[in-house]
């Protein structure tokens, strides 16, 4: 499943893998991702938000689309297939051609925000990434790396050393998140950088923690290695 | 597989030097480098080689190596220009020469036709099996052939600590700093530009060295981040390694893709991977040298429950808060322990630790103090601040009020007895209890004293003492950690 999507991206020429190509990889290596189903249609969409059940969230999809929240090509809290209706059409329109589909997604309520994420370094190889997720991840920069493959000892380290670490406990009503399953998906990206060795770098951001402490990937970027013959540099 | 890379006993315990490149000129490396090691006392033959010369430092000079009256030569010490190393290098090789140090620069780091040389040079000693140091180096340095192939004239101590180094210059600085606080060396080795030998290379050798308790690291860049890990893994399940970083560059990866990419600065990764490595990282040379000291001659504390104990209560309320921010506890001292020490301080004292002792003179009841709080089972280590090196304080006081040392030799030297008892003391103790102790001689360069037992660990301020105990906390938390999985 993950090598026939990245080989279909790397075949095609692509730098990344869609939001959905993205998450259904990040799931076959134990990352729990938010339900969710690609649409192609309004009618299409209105059975899947049925499906997952009201209220969703839809965002435009497709391979070449990303910075969605920039774009505002994300529309939260569609609870009537009329307003499946409405949002499809808005999305499209900004999408444009780029459009491959709409995704349509579980509706995580807004929680704790955490970023994962796998990049290589041109000295110790594949590295994941842990740390405060969100819109601001760039600015607090609190994030911590280890070079895979990662012990579990790796994991607990990195969970308990970010600056923000507190924020993982119980807090103001929110339960304490299930550091062995965050410990999980730490160790399973650290997976991904030695066996896809197409992969290039991973953002899951945010990575948020649901009403009762289980992390679950809302948003996921894979980037892939290009071949040789498209004239990559890195 | 290329473990053979590091088998360089042939570069630190050679059994004789062919040196070639030697110089009568006092002002070119082939004289300085020579004298160096006819001066360190090295214990084998030396055979200087120059086609020019007949005589150097009253020995024989041969014309090339092949013309050397050995049949094995362990080590060649190369000082002639970058452009005539390959040539001399294959000489070395058709001799059967085991291992090699290439002083000159003038190779890759250089760029250009350097790049091509070295290559070249790499190809050769590995066709040949041949051990390669640099090029471009200091030289290496070992305490038990009294081997000092080095270009500046440091003469370290023999002792337990061994030390690779990516700059030379850095490096051999180093070694004199360490000699003035007389911590003692097993071997150095500036990597040079690393052709053939990596410090990844040295660090296994070193691993490895029964003459070695402690390894120390100065890292600009790894060419083999895997390699280096791999083999920092296996030498820190049984001896401490430090190391400290050059080139802390806050960068993140250019043309990233993801933010993870735009947030991975090299420091940051190389910081996580010796972390993973179960490395001390220092952030400072002196640092690297204090933890090199604490490592190599303290027990490892068990925990991380500090007790403080001080001359005076400012100190330990400072030395308490750096204890705080470097993740070490100051836990209150138990009933048993309060009840000893009510028995020796005057009834106002702290009754908590820190325990303060509050200005008293009496330096017999200070040591029972420490005892006391060393048999208390929730405490792992001690910091003692001010009890140690008293004779520091004496004697500026003497200075100040007589103004002529000479006259009240006998009184100073006294109290330079009385240290020397507190110290043995503290060794004593540090064995009894198998507690690490670090004396802190407050507002002086105080050396501890020379003792039948050794030397105290004692540290230039309270926050190196406290970085002391909290680097041997996390190497002795890392070890623990392998024994759980």
């Amino acid at each position: 499943m993950s090598n026939n999507i990245i080989d279909k991206a790397v075949a095609e020429g692509r730098k990344t893998l869609s939001e959905y190509e993205s998450k259904k990889l990040l799931a076959d290596y134990g990352v729990p991702i938010v339900a969710e189903d690609i649409a192609g249609s309004v009618n299409d969409a209105a059975a899947i938000a049925e499906n997952i059940g009201w209220p969703v969230a839809m965002k435009a999809c497709g391979t070449g689309i990303t910075h969605k929240t920039e774009k505002k090509l994300i529309e939260l809290n569609i609870d009537s297939p009329q307003k499946v209706a409405a949002a499809y059409a808005a999305l499209a329109e900004r999408a444009g051609e780029g459009l491959e589909g709409v995704l349509v997604q579980e509706m995580i309520p807004a929680g704790r925000e955490l970023v994962v994420g796998l990049i290589r370094d041109k000295t110790f190889g594949p590295c994941v990434m842990f740390g405060i997720g969100g819109i601001y991840t760039e600015v607090f920069r609190d994030v911590t790396f280890r070079v895979a493959p990662l012990e579990k000892r790796d994991a607990s380290e990195m969970i308990g050393e970010i600056r923000g670490a507190a924020i993982l406990g119980a807090f103001r009503g929110m339960p304490e998140v299930d550091r062995g399953l965050l410990a999980e998906i730490l160790i399973g990206i650290g997976r991904i950088g030695i066996e896809q060795d197409k992969i290039n770098e991973i953002d899951i951001n945010p990575l948020i923690i649901d009403p009762v402490g289980a992390p679950v990937a809302v948003d996921a970027l894979v980037a892939v290695k290009q071949s040789s013959a498209t004239g990559c540099c890195r | 597989m290329d473990n053979w890379k590091s088998e360089l006993d042939c570069v630190f315990n050679p059994r004789n030097i062919a040196f070639i490149g030697a110089s009568k000129n006092v002002t070119k490396w082939g004289h300085i480098i020579l004298g160096n090691i006819v001066a360190g006392q090295f214990k084998g033959d030396i055979f200087p080689v120059n086609p020019r010369e007949e005589w150097i430092m009253e020995r024989k000079v041969y014309r090339t190596v092949g013309e050397i009256p050995a049949d094995e030569i362990d080590l060649a010490v190369i000082v002639v220009p970058s452009k005539v190393v390959p040539g001399i290098l294959r000489e070395c090789a058709d001799k059967g020469v085991k291992g090699a140090i290439v002083v000159p620069g003038g190779f890759s780091e250089e760029g250009g036709e350097g790049i091509e040389i070295e290559r070249e040079l790499a190809v050769i000693a590995e066709d040949a099996g041949m051990r390669l140091v640099g090029p471009n180096t200091m030289g290496v340095y070992c305490g038990r052939s009294s081997l000092y192939a080095m270009m500046p004239p440091v003469r370290p101590k023999p002792g337990p600590v061994a030390f690779v180094a990516q700059s030379g210059n850095l490096g051999t600085q180093m070694m004199s700093i360490g000699q003035r606080k007389e911590i003692g060396f097993s071997k150095f080795a500036a990597s040079g530009n690393e052709a053939a030998t990596a410090a990844s290379d040295y660090l296994k050798y070193f691993g490895r060295d029964p003459d070695t308790k402690v390894l120390l690291a100065y890292i600009e860049g790894l060419k083999d981040g895997r390699e280096f890990i791999d083999a920092a893994s296996e030498i820190t399940r049984e001896k401490p390694l430090i190391v400290f970083k050059g080139g802390q560059t806050a960068a993140g990866m250019k043309a990233a893709s993801s933010h993870t990419g735009a947030m991975a600065g090299s420091a940051q990764i190389y910081n996580a991977a010796f972390k993973q490595c179960g490395a001390v990282i220092a952030s400072t040379p002196n640092e690297m040298l204090d933890l090199a000291w604490a490592f190599a001659e303290l027990p490892l504390p068990r925990s991380n429950r500090v007790g403080i104990l001080t001359w005076g209560g400012g100190w330990g309320v400072v030395t308490a808060d750096a204890c705080e921010k470097a993740g070490l506890a100051i836990p209150p001292l138990s009933e048993n322990t309060i009840a000893a020490i009510d028995k020796l301080l005057p009834p106002y004292w702290s009754r908590n630790n820190p325990i303060d002792l509050v200005g008293t003179l009496d330096r017999d009841n200070h040591i029972k103090c420490l005892e006391a709080l060393l048999a208390d089972d929730g405490i792992d280590a001690a910091i003692v601040l001010g009890v140690v090196g008293g004779s520091t304080l004496v004697t500026a006081h003497v200075e100040t009020m007589m103004g002529a040392p000479a006259a009240v030799q006998a009184f100073v030297e006294h109290f330079k007895e009385v240290d020397r008892q507190i110290e043995t003391r503290l060794l004593e103790l540090t064995e009894q209890y198998k507690k690490p102790i670090i004396g802190v001689a407050v507002a002086s360069d105080y050396k501890p004293c020379h003792t039948e037992k050794g030397r105290i660990v004692a540290a230039p301020t309270p926050h190196m003492a406290v970085r002391m105990l909290a680097g041997m906390v996390d190497y002795n938390k890392y070890r623990d950690s392998l024994e759980e999985d």
